[in-house]
């Protein structure tokens, strides 16, 4: 066990410098760079100089040099914690990812406990009672969870909170509060500029976990070994809990790998509609400004979080399921 | 009559017809029976029917503007007529618009005066049915000045209903042509992969993993970022099918491989190899056949995906670009909270998106079913 | 045929499934009995409601089954010498008094050793499991039980079993951990359900030889269920022949192979093949097929099949039930 996870650990290495390499010529692909597009800003807006400016941000980020070495570059710093500046923000894109983090998971975290929480529950539930009107309602709800993306969601309930209340609820803080010192009003004032992000992304998230688990342990509970272990006499709750979901959380575990990349990023779509100060819409605007760096220092840092996750959940798999052994 | 005697032929009942029934034959049975894939495929059906005859359903064209209705709401259709007499067909009111003077923006009333019935297969705007096939018959029109704007209409003044019709073009093909593409590699290199194993196989493993590492979303916006804005729309459409299909196709192959790699060592494969058949009429007589209908289950769940890749994209405006128009595109104008909070019907392009996903999400579910021996009963 | 021996009385059993297509009839009226300490056959081709029979029972039907009618009256010697007579389809099928006679007192072993065990605990725990909801006993004590049951189903290294997953033994040793599973609590009556169907000849001849020894050991009554006439031969002292959900012969092993009366079961034994024919001669089957149990004949349900049909009585009415004394009995127009 120990050796397959070290043989994971040094694989994953090659792993992430391919990823790095892709990442990157991704990041190249885009007609032009950044400082094409800032020249035609500043033109735009009528600025003088741009030219002028647009060449010195050449010289000082060497973006003339051939690509093969600018990457070199990167990845050397890179390794050595020097994850490169930010070209709009004119500040390193450690600085800039380390201040948007917390209040990213923040908001991720409880929406990845909530909706696997209810996702569960609800998934059982619908299993235990197959083609009770509880189950054809789930099962509506969860198609409607499946076929909506979040961010429509979201903006959803924008409009319909409007419509209720007459505020809108985008941001994280009411005008009033944004700069305003701590206190229990700024709190709930949070809390409510929280609920449509969370509401939006829960609903998403807890149909397509309801429908793998409904799916698996409707398939679970046929397998023989389900009547035989209620020919033994015991209870049908234990049947259930200690036995069939057990076992019918087999994929569920698998898709936990990508829990830890999804906590960065999964709800980038969301944050960026809501106007949040989060990860996603950094990421978003990275990539469409061809901000290179900071785009590219968040794709590798997601994707190792995807590699490590997927190894975390293997390891998981092997734990739960005696017949996985990796020697 | 003895148990010796032969018995002659007879007609066959029904339980005997049914056990001569091939596989394919049994599938569409048993799929016939799945009430929620019927309706999908009902749904798919009409949707992709509109699709195709979008410029005889859309009162207007994609492009139209009507500039003196800028962001209005939803015409109301009435059946009640100032008399209190029922009428058919139904009909709408003119529409008289005045500006607000505090905020500038238009307020529209209804003008009881001006009455315009719907014209069911009235003439409207010419358009292209089929080919160089013109016509200027639409399923429903009403005539100038009047305007039927079931939908509302957006900030440059054009008929939502008649663009998320024309938009269908786009989003209901667009996952077609991606899940096509994914399809191509992915069942190609999954079964090359999963047959051959060795060396091959490990290549493609390690080519899949790699894709699979990271992370879908960012990598499609970052993709799509790559799509040049200046290439005329055809080639974004394509572009776009490529962007989603590239990361898709590595789950695809790993799934086709699944099945292959079961059935490679079955036994009717290894008769055909005793039989000195040549590894290409082994994959496609013997394998692809079999992996068929999985293959098919798996296109079809890969279809909301790629639909709801296509409008987020679009929504962001690293998608389709105007001037073509998908849904996705179409909610772009909602992304705006102020835009929206004026018009919230700009946000209806999305129950079509949900009916087009659940749909599929029904009949792919249907077709696993069917394809499943043991499900059910 | 009341005696003091009688263990478990069916009477009258009716177990319809509601489905969507339908209602099948999949045990309409099924009687028997078995006494303590002896052997009963089940036999019949697929469909015929053997199994649904067993877990009727059990009270282990899953929806859309249901027992509609009938009575299973069961024996139950308590502890202090007294017999108390309980009618199983009167109790809650997951009350208290169902789940202690589930295991405890009737066990169940089913056809796919394969399948039949949680795959991610261990043999032991899942015995174990089984003793825990029956008696109260520490967790050295259950697993010496345990240990102990595993060495007399003849597994080597019981001990080492005990820890073992079920991936890791093969389809004969986890048939034996079921029949330890099962007889862990000594039960009065085993129900094997086709033990043997998925095994293979050597191993299955081992499995029933073991089954033997244990009926003599512990005493306990046995009800095979199979649709395989060398089993029913070797195995039980009586046996009884069901068709489309209805019992149509019952007898003694030895009047039902050397004396059938029903034409179902003359025609079963003249489809076995038999050593020393001419190569050249016909197999002899059952003409036409089981009918599709939605669409059950009218009458006797297997006079559309049956070589001795006599038109205008047998698709009528259901023929009744002739005795011929010595326990065996029939249910054919044939004798009336």
């Amino acid at each position: 066990m120990l050796e397959y996870i070290f043989r994971r650990l040094l694989i994953s290495i090659p792993l992430l410098f391919v990823i790095a390499i892709i990442g990157f010529i991704t990041m190249e692909l885009p007609q032009g760079d950044y400082v094409t597009r800032y020249i035609a800003q500043l033109e735009a807006s009528g600025q003088s100089g741009a030219r002028e400016r647009g060449a010195e941000l050449r010289r000082v980020y060497r973006l003339d040099d051939p690509a093969y070495a600018r990457f070199v570059t990167w990845i050397s710093r890179f390794v050595r914690g020097d994850f490169g500046d930010s070209f709009y923000y004119q500040k390193p894109v450690k600085t800039l990812i380390s201040q948007r983090l917390p209040l990213t998971l923040a908001l991720t975290i409880p929406c990845f406990l909530i909706s696997w929480a209810i996702g569960i529950s609800l998934g059982i539930f619908s299993a235990t009672h197959q083609y009770s009107l509880a189950d054809n309602v789930l099962t509506v709800v969860a198609f409607l969870g499946l076929g909506l993306p979040a961010f429509l969601v979201a903006l959803v309930l924008i409009v319909a909170t409007w419509q209720i209340t007459g505020d809108v609820y985008t941001g994280l803080f009411s005008a009033q509060y944004a700069n305003a010192p701590w206190s229990l009003v700024k709190v709930a004032d949070l809390a409510k500029h929280l609920v449509i992000p969370v509401g939006a992304v829960v609903f998403s998230g807890m149909a397509w976990v309801m429908r793998v688990m409904r799916g698996n342990l409707l398939d679970e509970l046929r397998v023989n070994y389900v009547q035989a272990t209620r020919a033994k006499g015991v209870p049908e709750r234990v049947v259930i809990w200690k036995h069939a979901v057990r076992n019918a959380f087999h994929p569920l575990v698998m898709a936990l790998g990508g829990v830890l990349a999804w906590l960065l990023s999964g709800t980038a779509i969301v944050e960026q509609v809501i106007g949040l100060p989060t990860l996603g819409p950094l990421f978003i605007q990275a990539t469409m400004e061809q901000d290179v760096y900071l785009s590219g220092t968040i794709l590798i840092l997601l994707s190792s979080l995807l590699v490590f996750g997927n190894l975390l959940a293997d390891i998981g798999l092997a734990l739960l399921d005696p017949r996985i052994r990796y020697d | 009559m003895t148990a010796n005697s032969i018995t002659t032929p007879r007609a066959l009942s029904q339980e005997e017809r049914r056990a001569m029934l091939s596989v394919r034959q049994l599938m569409w049975l048993r799929f016939r029976r799945n009430r929620l894939a019927i309706a999908g495929c009902a749904i798919l059906a009409v949707m992709y029917l509109t699709m195709l005859l979008a410029g005889f359903v859309a009162p207007y064209s994609v492009t139209t503007t009507h500039e003196r209705y800028v962001s209005a709401a939803p015409t109301q259709l009435h059946l009640v007529d100032a008399d209190g007499r029922l009428q058919w067909p139904p009909f709408v009111y003119g529409i008289t618009s005045k500006t607000d003077p505090h905020t500038f923006r238009k307020i529209y009333t209804p003008n009881p005066q001006e009455v315009y019935p719907i014209r069911f297969f009235g003439r409207g705007e010419t358009y292209h049915l089929l080919g160089p096939l013109q016509t200027d018959i639409h399923l429903y029109i009403v005539d100038d000045p009047g305007k039927i704007f079931l939908m509302g209409t957006d900030r440059n003044g054009r008929d939502l209903f008649s663009r998320i019709i024309w938009g269908s073009r786009i989003s209901l093909t667009v996952g077609l042509v991606g899940v096509l593409l994914s399809l191509t590699i992915g069942a190609f290199l999954g079964t090359v992969s999963g047959y051959f194993g060795g060396a091959i196989d490990m290549v493609v493993q390690r080519a899949i993993e790699v894709i699979s590492n990271i992370p879908q979303i960012p990598l499609w916006l970052a993709l799509a970022a790559a799509v040049p804005s200046n290439w005329d729309p055809v080639k974004v459409y394509f572009g776009i099918a490529v962007v989603l299909s590239l990361v898709t196709w590595g789950g695809l192959a790993r799934q086709v491989r699944g099945i292959v790699l079961g059935l490679r060592d079955s036994d009717f494969v290894i008769a055909a190899r005793y039989t000195n058949c040549s590894t290409f009429r082994i994959l496609s007589r013997h394998l692809l056949p079999n992996t068929f209908s999985h293959v098919l289950v798996i296109a079809t769940l890969a279809i909301p995906g790629m639909i709801l890749g296509e409008t987020a994209l679009s929504f962001l405006g690293l998608g389709i670009r105007p001037p073509l128009t998908s849904w996705g595109v179409l909610l772009n104008e909602a992304q705006q909270v102020r835009v929206l909070l004026q018009q919230p019907w700009s946000l209806i392009p999305a129950l079509f998106v949900l009916a087009t996903v659940v749909s599929f999400n029904f009949v792919g579910d249907g077709l696993r079913d069917a394809a499943d021996p043991f499900s059910g009963e | 045929m009341s005696d003091k021996n009688l263990l478990l009385e069916v009477q009258d059993l009716k177990t319809h499934f509601h489905t969507s297509r339908g209602v099948v009839r999949a045990v309409d009226g099924v009687s028997f009995s078995v006494r303590r300490s002896r052997t009963l056959g089940v036999v019949g081709e697929s469909g015929c409601g053997k199994s649904i029979t067993s877990l009727s029972v059990l009270r282990l039907l899953q929806r859309p089954g249901k027992i509609i009618g009938g009575q299973i009256l069961y024996h139950w010697q308590k502890r202090n010498g007294n017999e108390e007579i309980i009618d199983i389809t009167a109790l809650d099928p997951d009350g208290d008094e169902m789940r202690s006679i589930r295991g405890g007192q009737i066990a169940m072993i089913f056809q796919e050793p394969m399948t039949s065990l949680d795959p991610v605990y261990t043999v032991g725990n899942q015995i174990v499991e089984g003793i825990n909801y029956h008696l109260k006993v520490p967790p050295a004590e259950a697993r010496k039980m345990a240990v102990e049951m595993l060495r007399r189903v003849k597994m080597p290294e019981p001990e080492r079993i005990f820890d073992s997953y079920p991936h890791q033994l093969s389809g004969g040793m986890r048939q034996r951990a079921m029949i330890a599973m099962a007889l862990a609590l000594r039960p009065s009556l085993l129900i094997a359900d086709e033990p043997t169907t998925a095994l293979d000849v050597t191993t299955e001849a081992q499995i029933l030889a073991l089954l033997r020894d244990l009926q003599r050991e512990f005493g306990m009554a046995i009800m095979y269920i199979t649709h395989n006439l060398g089993v029913v031969a070797e195995m039980v002292e009586e046996a009884i022949v069901m068709y489309l959900g209805k019992v149509v012969e019952r007898a003694p092993v030895r009047n039902l192979f050397y004396d059938p009366k029903h034409p179902y079961m003359m025609a079963l034994l003249q489809s076995i093949p038999k050593l020393g024919r001419k190569s050249r001669a016909r197999l002899q089957a059952i003409s036409g097929m089981v009918p599709s149990p939605f669409a059950v004949p009218p009458g006797c349900p297997f006079h559309p099949r049956c070589p001795k049909f006599m038109p205008g009585v047998c698709e009528v009415s259901e023929p009744p039930v002739t005795d011929f004394g010595g326990e065996h009995a029939v249910s054919c127009f044939l004798y009336q």
